[in-house]
């Protein structure tokens, strides 16, 4: 088992920094400078919030969350909500009223093709499209009765980071940096681990939006260099540093020439986490020292290099969160077939994103166990919507947002349960439907946040991450 | 209720509800409020509340009482009993009939919400008599909150106020800034150094440095003056306009793509933000800019100087920056989303307040009321986009109109010509038509039906023996058959359809529809039955005769060509830019629409303003056809868009004749009008009887009379015989006979006349993104701002607060052009204070309301009042709305002059936000200004100006859907306002930097402080080669000192002390020696170059 070390932060104050700061700025080599006063200083962020730790409304049951999210739609008739009734009406015309759908080009009932069983103590089924998530059942709560506003993949992905539909909200990753603070000075607290798809809507489903750039999601790429620009140019470390040592006595001389602003000096300090980041990162993406066992549970060695890649995504998020980096998002690998989004060839699409995940996020789950951060962090998979119980064309399924299922694991979590549920076809949720502003709700609501008092005050509002919507989903809470 | 009851009541419902003890924070009140009086206004008030347009059952739930004293029935509550009150069953659907809330107010409630009215009726179902409770429930009042916030109140002029320091201020402003320091017993910053000042004023009015001649030479101006011949220069430079316009490409969330899936670009875009450059650097008056903004396409256009193109159109480019979604599934809750975020940007750009915030209802702090909000939506909902032909369309609208004239001038005098020359045919046309006869006697029908019979004449018979539309056709089909029968006048009637149809548009009566149309390609009017059309050759004076009124594409127009981009997706084949006609707005009844048209034709119908057309879901809206050489009734099928609202846009499609007559809403096909079937041509050579050649003698010989006394358009049928014998010129009078010279030689003037006016204006034309008028139409208010729930329509205003109540006085169009009189009207107490405080925001760093995109009640105050509302007077009067005037003032102002370092310590202290400016504020560059810097001082700088953007450079972390090529690493070297902005491919560079997203109005960036930034500097290759090249200017003669010493002065405008100078030789010699190199090799003042851009003196004004 791996070594599963929690990074240790003490916090001191940030005029304590400042003091040894101006004391002896140049005896102090970078990477030894105090970690958590550097972000930003509260008067600079145009917050008036720090990026340090808050108190939260009252205490969370979880410090991180990892969010799966499964990009283009999957079906929940194929994956978590059996409908026997598709089978039995398989190639007829469909039994409800249908809604307009993206491409209109809709046909009859299609049966899943994929066999469903029971699985643990719970009997949940589960499909045969997940053979490794099956024997963790009993760790999640399946909501089955998630709705979303949207049927486009722009929208709904906004919709399902940002709590809204349109372009330019902060995403949900920034909202929980925002209230919470990271843990973390060398790191951002906000990462998203990209496996290769960029999904509609673009980077802006990562965004800080009107809160400030601080808590905008961090990319960080598989392979080669993880983050924009923090491969140092220079041939040698030592290069480098002496630039940074001239640069430093010269931000020294402005501060004696200007006085201590707090502007400057937190520009100053995010220079010296720029720094650290160029030897944190690195270290965060080395794998090397975790064990092969490990490696091979979460798919290292898998057949399908997509499996590879969202392996690693998976392990890099456990050890984000290890080093108190607050919110991971993981993006699918490109397993061909156009994401999630089977339009067509449902079969071979549905087989391909999920052999790419399947494996991983078993062993994500239970290594986040072993390592003891089960209890502290809660996963959550979901895509923008589901699809529909009826064929897009003849062997394919069109978006659905009016019912469809996500699951949640981790801490906090009622593990075996079923949540909701939608009609005998699995079209619309039916039984305790859901919007996603609930589950922004349920998440915050973990983290100790009460979600109608998160609030930022933007363009003549108190804004929040679930809008004026939203209440948690408490059945689903152990 | 005591206070033990309450808390009681707390615990129980927090137990209930499963929530942890420590959210006990809320009150009852809170718990009230939270959880019991939200569900109630949203599932139950619509039937239940004083408010009700109909009260159900007659029980009111807007109050404790109602409750208690319940409906037709009895109590709907028991206090302290849930399982006794009746209200509570009904939330536990226990019995059918009294199931609450009715399904289509949702259905019923969640279980957790259910519990929380349990527990609110155990605790004996409080309702808060508080103040809360009393505002929550008062009613909305506009007239009183106008009253009692500052900012809708008429801004007057201030007598200055009197200081105790009589030499420090410069301009008015200053005694404003400096009574309130003195009462707060603060002292303003001395004045900064001129080195700091010519730097600080360089960046803010042009967004760079100032270069080393620059300096030295205001530092050896010993003039009074220096300093504003600085500003003169600086305000007249080109660079001053590109600074600006970036100041305001930020509130109109300008980007160069539409973002969503495939971030398809926005065409020619960079037009608008050229146009801004333009209009900064020329200081149009603001309120012009204003009233172009919002209705440059309705104002007499302001003309290029040079190449006549129209200027303010291009103003209107901004209300289509912003996102577009391709496919929505609901059309109209997608244009309601694109219509809100028009009038949000539009609401905070020019008046400073958020319209936005009253969508769903009256807002909720401000004097602004839903009405407002639905009564401007309605200015905006019949305006759409199109591709303006801005270069030429002055031009044209003036061709047009003097060839309008100049039909009507010569029309009847060429009708004559005509009559003259064509005279003496009538007597050789019997003899003509025996010779035809002749040829196909004893043939069989077969034979004359497939074989043509070769002369003239007979060819002319064959073709109007095949085409129904023939005017001679009745009589070739009579005459060419194996024995001539009289002739049949055709066309049965047609059975009448069941319903009639409704007509949207009618063009064959000048007046009956509004003329709307892109460009002039339709002419000034409908064309008029047997008005002659001018033709361009002297051989043919006359193109033509017209048939039918209708709207008609001009032939001066046909060969016109567009240059720049065009629509994205399937649009892009649709011809509409310049020749567009276009029908008012109606909502579709569930019929298909029929196009009563002759020639070959495209049609769009723009449904919800839908623009982003791709994919299946709304390819319908598109249709086209081929030409059949008649007229004919072309279906365009659009039941699925019933109840929805659109208009539609009808252009030709190539270069043939291309005529709408009519455009109606019909389930079946319409019949075809007899004058549009040939029924009128057939029944006038029928009329008379007898032998067909002379009845077609007698025919022509009767529109040869209509045309001599130009009468053609009393006679049915005539226009299609004169039109034919116009057209049939050769045939009817030979070329080179002494009657055709005569034409030619009478029509000679007109024919040279008409070929000027169409060479008078230029056939190909730039485009732009604009807007296209239309013919207005009011929304309604839509309750809880759905679509789905609309009321009744609100008339078209601007807010009520600022010009009252009253609709705006609208004839006809979308009220625009009125919207735009009164946003820029200097009695509008917002306008010239917003754009007075979004100055001084970027020059002093802060507002005088730092909240510089919201004046309302949530906004912050104004430190200055008294100074704000007095240069807001003085813009909009004695400076004649000039920004540079402002500008220049306030630059050389003593505020402005300050050092931003304080005076003493004390003040920092005292005023530590520096809310009563007692120095200059410290300010981090832009993004923009950071790169700008970065090449100045490199060398690499283009100043170019304006053209089509240079690509964004695409870093390895830009991806996505619709990606297209990366530019140049240094962006060509052009400043950052013309390098492109993509929705989804924002550079990261200007991200980290805080350039803002484009989706909605940000007048104020952040300014955050992320270690990315620190990236960038450290480690971007822009950053790594700027600094190569920097250091590879340097003359390598020079002594490290002196080289230094001209880097600092670049890149600092100031000379450095002595200590930095020690340090930097210091690090020139270690560099050197680490990299085992001479000090005079580039690679190591590389490196100093970008130590230089790293100092944090580098991105800061101070």
């Amino acid at each position: 088992m791996p070594l599963c070390n929690h990074s240790n932060s003490g916090f001191g104050n940030r005029r304590d920094f400042l003091a040894r700061a101006a004391g002896g700025f140049g005896a102090l080599a970078f990477s030894a400078l105090h970690p958590q006063s550097v972000f930003g200083a509260a008067k600079a962020a145009a917050s008036g919030k720090a990026t340090s730790p808050h108190a939260t409304h009252y205490p969370g049951k979880i410090r991180n969350i990892i969010f799966l999210y499964m990009d283009g739609g999957p079906s929940q008739v194929d994956t978590f909500d059996p409908k026997p009734r598709l089978a039995a009406e398989n190639g007829k015309p469909f039994g409800m009223k249908m809604e307009p759908t993206q491409f209109n080009s809709n046909g009859a009932t299609l049966a899943s093709p994929w066999e469903f069983k029971q699985h643990g103590q719970s009997g949940i089924p589960v499909s045969s499209l997940f053979p490794c998530v099956a024997q963790c059942v009993d760790d999640l709560a399946i909501v089955r009765s998630m709705t979303s506003e949207f049927s486009e993949h722009t929208n709904a992905n906004y919709f399902l980071h940002t709590g809204s539909g349109l372009q330019g909200r902060p995403s949900m990753g920034a909202w929980m940096g925002y209230g919470l603070g990271t843990e973390n000075a060398d790191l951002p607290g906000f990462v998203v681990l990209n496996g290769g798809l960029i999904p509609p809507g673009g980077l802006d489903n990562f965004n800080s939006g009107f809160l400030p750039a601080t808590f905008q999601g961090s990319i960080f790429k598989p392979g080669g260099e993880p983050v924009s620009n923090i491969k140092p140019t220079e041939a040698q470390a030592a290069l480098q540093l002496r630039k940074l040592e001239l640069t430093r006595k010269m931000d020294r001389g402005l501060l004696a020439r200007f006085g201590a602003m707090d502007q400057l000096e937190s520009s100053i300090m995010n220079a010296e986490l720029a720094f650290r980041m160029q030897a944190a990162v690195p270290e965060l993406m080395e794998t090397s020292g975790e064990s092969a066992v490990l490696k091979a549970m979460y798919g290292f060695d898998a057949p399908m290099p997509q499996t590879r890649i969202f392996a690693q995504q998976c392990l890099q998020a456990r050890r984000l969160i290890e080093r108190g980096v607050r919110f991971v998002e993981l993006t699918c690998p490109n397993a061909g077939g156009d994401r999630w989004d089977q339009h067509g060839k449902l079969r071979e699409g549905h087989e391909n994103n999920a052999r790419a995940v399947d494996q991983p996020i078993a062993a994500l789950l239970k290594d986040l166990k072993a390592c003891g951060l089960w209890e502290s962090t809660l996963v959550v998979w979901a895509g923008e919507f589901g699809r529909t119980p009826f064929a897009q064309g003849k062997d394919g399924r069109d978006h659905n947002p009016f019912g469809f299922t996500i699951w949640l694991a981790g801490g906090g979590i009622k593990g075996g349960t079923i949540f909701g549920s939608t009609d005998e076809y699995g079209y619309k949720a039916v039984d305790k439907p859901l919007m996603i502003h609930d589950l922004h709700a349920t998440m915050l609501h973990l983290l100790g946040m009460d979600h109608t008092k998160l609030t930022f005050r933007y363009s003549g509002r108190d804004m929040r991450l679930t809008d004026v919507h939203g209440e948690v989903i408490h059945d689903i809470l152990s | 209720m005591t206070t033990t009851a309450l808390r009681q009541f707390a615990l129980s419902t927090l137990l209930t509800a499963g929530l942890p003890m420590s959210a006990r924070a809320v009150s009852d009140l809170e718990f009230f409020e939270q959880k019991i009086r939200p569900v109630l206004a949203e599932k139950c008030f619509e039937c239940h509340s004083a408010d009700s347009k109909s009260l159900k059952g007659n029980l009111l739930l807007d109050s404790r009482e109602g409750f208690l004293k319940g409906g037709d029935t009895a109590p709907a509550l028991v206090p302290g009993d849930p399982e006794k009150s009746p209200f509570i069953a009904a939330l536990h659907y226990a019995d059918p009939e009294t199931a609450m809330p009715p399904k289509k107010a949702g259905g019923k409630l969640p279980e957790n919400v259910i519990a929380d009215f349990s527990a609110w009726v155990k605790a004996g179902a409080p309702w808060p008599e508080s103040k809360t409770a009393k505002k929550n429930s008062k009613k909305f009042d506009l007239a009183q909150r106008r009253d009692e916030h500052w900012c809708w109140k008429a801004p007057a002029i201030h007598a200055l106020p009197s200081v105790q320091r009589k030499d420090w201020s410069r301009t008015s402003s200053d005694a404003f800034v400096l009574a309130k320091l003195e009462a707060a017993n603060l002292s303003p910053a001395p004045e900064a150094d001129r080195a700091t000042l010519l730097r600080r004023v360089t960046f803010d009015l042009s967004g760079l440095p100032p270069s080393v001649a620059d300096l030295n030479a205001f530092l050896n101006d010993k003039q009074p003056n220096a300093l504003e011949r600085v500003v003169d220069r600086l305000l007249a430079s080109p660079q001053f306009g590109e600074r600006w316009a970036r100041h305001w490409m930020d509130l109109v969330r300008y980007a160069e793509s539409r973002g969503h899936e495939f971030d398809p670009p926005i065409p020619n875009a960079w037009q608008y933000r050229d146009y801004l450059v333009r209009a900064f650097n020329a200081d149009l008056p603001y309120n012009a800019f204003v009233k172009e903004a919002i209705a440059g396409d309705l104002l007499p256009a302001r003309l290029q100087a040079g190449t006549g193109a129209n200027e303010s159109v291009l103003g209107t480019g901004f209300w289509f920056l912003g996102e577009e979604v391709h496919s929505p599934v609901d059309i109209r809750q997608d244009e309601v989303d694109r219509l809100d975020n028009r009038l949000d940007v539009m609401g905070k750009t020019f008046l400073g307040v958020t319209i936005g915030c009253a969508r769903c209802h009256d807002h909720k702090f401000d004097a602004i009321s839903q009405k407002d909000y639905y009564g401007m939506m309605g200015v905006l909902v019949s305006s759409s986009q199109r591709l303006v032909r801005f270069e030429t369309i002055e031009q044209e609208r003036v061709a047009a109109s003097e060839i309008a004239k100049l039909s009507i001038e010569t029309g009847p005098a060429l009708l004559k010509l005509y009559a003259q020359a064509l005279r003496p045919t009538l007597e050789r046309l019997p003899e003509a038509l025996a010779k035809v006869r002749l040829q196909s006697e004893g043939k069989t029908a077969s034979e004359t039906f497939t074989e043509e019979i070769k002369s003239p004449w007979g060819e002319e018979l064959t073709r109007a023996k095949a085409s129904p539309a023939h005017p001679l056709h009745a009589l070739a089909s009579a005459w060419l058959a194996p024995k001539p029968t009289p002739i049949n006048a055709q066309n049965p009637p047609t059975t009448a359809p069941s319903s009639p149809p409704v007509i949207i548009a009618d063009y064959t009566h000048s007046n009956a529809t509004p003329f709307l149309q892109d460009g002039l390609a339709f002419g000034l009017t409908p064309t008029q039955t047997g008005a002659p059309l001018l033709g361009a050759s002297f051989d043919k004076p006359l193109a033509g005769i017209v048939q039918q009124s209708s709207a008609r594409r001009q032939d001066a127009w046909k060969d016109i060509t567009t240059k720049g981009d065009l629509d994205p997706g399937t649009l892009k084949d649709y011809p509409r830019s310049g020749q567009s006609l276009r029908t008012p707005e109606f909502t579709a009844g569930g019929g298909s629409l029929w196009y009563l048209v002759r020639g070959a034709g495209r049609a769009y119908a723009v449904v919800n303003s839908h623009l982003m057309i791709q994919g299946p879901l709304h390819g319908k809206t598109l249709t086209k056809w081929t030409d059949s050489g008649r007229w004919e009734w072309v279906q365009h099928r659009l039941e699925t868009y019933q109840g929805h609202r659109l208009h539609v846009e009808l252009m030709p499609d190539g270069a043939g004749d291309f005529e709408v007559a009519m455009v109606v809403e019909s389930e079946t096909k319409p019949p075809l009008p007899e004058c549009f079937s040939g029924a009128q041509e057939a029944a006038a050579l029928a009329a008379g009887g007898g032998d067909p050649a002379h009845a077609l003698q007698r025919v022509l010989g009767d529109t040869l009379s209509a045309m001599e006394s130009n009468r053609l358009a009393d006679a049915p049928g005539l226009s299609g015989f004169a039109d034919w014998m116009v057209r049939s010129l050769d045939l009817l009078c030979p070329p080179a006979s002494p009657e055709r010279n005569a034409l030619s030689a009478n029509a000679r003037h007109t024919v040279e006349r008409y070929q000027t006016l169409c060479a008078s204006f230029k056939r190909q034309s730039q485009v732009a993104t604009a807007m296209f008028e239309g013919s207005g139409a009011d929304e309604f208010l839509l309750k809880r701002g759905s679509p789905k729930t609309p009321m009744a329509p609100v008339p078209r205003r601007f807010l009520e607060a600022v010009s009252g109540p009253q609709a705006l006085p609208l004839t006809e169009g979308s009220g625009r052009r009125e919207l735009a009189e009164l946003v820029a009207s200097a009695s509008n107490p917002l306008t010239s204070r917003v754009l007075v405080n979004r100055v001084w925001h970027h020059l002093f760093g802060k507002g005088i309301v730092p909240t510089v995109d919201n004046f309302g009640v949530l906004g912050q105050a104004p430190t200055h009042q008294e100074l704000l509302d007095t240069l807001a007077v003085r813009f909009s009067s004695e400076m004649g709305w000039s920004l540079k005037t402002l500008l220049r003032e306030l630059v050389l102002s003593s505020t402005y002059a300050m050092a931003s370092v304080p005076a003493d310590a004390l003040a920092e202290e005292k005023d530590p936000e520096n809310a009563l400016l007692h120095r200059m504020n410290l300010k981090r560059l832009e993004g923009e200004a950071i790169r700008d810097s970065i090449l100045a001082v490199s060398g690499r700088l283009d100043l170019t100006a304006g053209g089509p953007s240079v690509p964004v450079f695409m870093t390895a972390f830009m991806e996505g859907r619709g990606k297209s090529a990366s530019g140049p690493l240094d962006g060509n070297g052009r400043r950052s306002v013309y390098i492109s902005i993509k929705r989804n491919f924002l550079s990261p560079m200007m991200l980290a930097f805080d350039t803002p997203i484009p989706f909605n109005t940000m007048g104020r960036r952040n300014v955050s402080n992320v270690p990315a930034q620190s990236l960038v500097l450290m480690n971007d290759p822009f950053v790594v080669q700027q600094a190569g090249l920097w250091a590879a200017k340097l003359p390598s003669n020079q002594p490290p000192e002196a080289k230094l010493r001209s880097m600092y002065e670049t890149a600092f405008a100031r000379t450095p002390l002595d200590e930095e100078i020690r340090d930097a030789l210091a690090f020139i010699h270690d560099q050197a020696t680490a990299l085992g190199v001479s000090t005079s090799e580039p690679k190591v003042w590389t490196d100093f170059a970008h130590v230089l851009f790293n100092a944090k003196e580098f991105i800061h004004i101070n």
